[in-house]
């Protein structure tokens, strides 16, 4: 059992390097197979971004506060990727030809490294240069230099958003693009509904 | 006696990984998606950040200094 551990280890951080070097060959080998505990490494990094999620919202200790947080950004999380993941699911068996929903599952999960990057890179430009931004030649730099992270972070999301609909459920380009308009509606719901809820903190709509 | 050959069996595992999935056609723009999604293939951070910092200066030739009110909130979203 502990080499299989291992083993998901080491192909976990495997494929983490290749979501950034190799991204479509990462996921057509993802689409072929995942080791038995690799989900479970998503599910750590998960809980590893939530862990630091509830430390930069609270902005305190307590462990009280932080669990309450961590909980509320736990359930909150798992309901939304468990609902995609299965609508996804679902849509795949009927128009395309989806693979197993733990691979699936894997794959969302590895969309998380962007987001989990772009937490890093925000929280530590926040503890360096606490906002708001100044409208200085200084102030409006560090402000292009952050929006232009902050959109690479963002695009290599959505490529890996588009691999796991290409190889996860093995839709062409025009039913990603009509599958991700027709659940627009849904995600501005969900967004809505985890910024009422102070999941998450940035109003998107 | 028949040996099976690694190299051979390797060249077919990978032969049916690649053609599992039929190769994306868009009509008569298939040579433009093909060009536009091979350096998203391999390393496609400098694509992505040439794409970027497209973006953000005409973000800036748009709004001007006012994008530091954007980073502002962004920032307070984590």
């Amino acid at each position: 059992m502990w080499a299989s551990i291992l083993s998901s280890g080491i192909q976990f951080g495997r494929r983490s390097i290749g979501c950034v070097v190799r991204p479509y060959q990462t996921y057509r080998e993802i689409r072929h197979g995942v080791t038995m505990w690799e989900i479970g490494y998503v599910v750590v990094l998960i809980l590893v971004y939530f862990g630091l999620v509830s430390m930069g919202k609270t902005n305190a200790f307590n462990p009280l506060i932080l669990s309450k947080q961590f909980i509320k950004l736990a359930v909150g999380a798992s309901v939304t990727s468990v609902s995609v993941v299965t609508i996804l699911y679902f849509l795949g068996a009927q128009i395309g030809k989806p693979v197993r929903v733990d691979r699936l599952a894997t794959m969302w999960g590895y969309t998380l490294l962007p987001t989990l990057a772009w937490f890093v890179m925000t929280a530590a430009m926040t503890w360096i240069f606490p906002p708001p931004r100044s409208e200085t030649v200084l102030g409006i730099s560090l402000s292009m230099v952050y929006l232009v992270a902050t959109l690479v972070f963002f695009f290599w999301k959505g490529e890996l958003y588009f691999l796991t609909l290409r190889f996860g459920l093995g839709f062409d380009l025009k039913r990603i693009i009509g599958v991700s308009i027709g659940l627009l509606p849904l995600y501005m719901v969900l967004s809505v509904l985890l910024y009422r809820l102070g999941i998450f903190g940035v109003p998107f709509l | 006696m028949n040996t099976i050959d690694p190299i051979y069996e390797k060249f077919k595992k990978r032969w049916e990984e690649v053609v599992e999935i039929p190769p994306q056609q868009v009509g008569f723009l298939t040579p433009l998606y093909k060009r536009v999604t091979k350096p998203m293939k391999t390393m496609p951070f400098p694509i992505l950040f040439i794409l970027s910092a497209l973006v953000v200066g005409t973000l800036y030739v748009v709004f001007g200094s006012r994008i530091a009110w954007l980073v502002s909130l962004l920032q307070r979203g984590i």
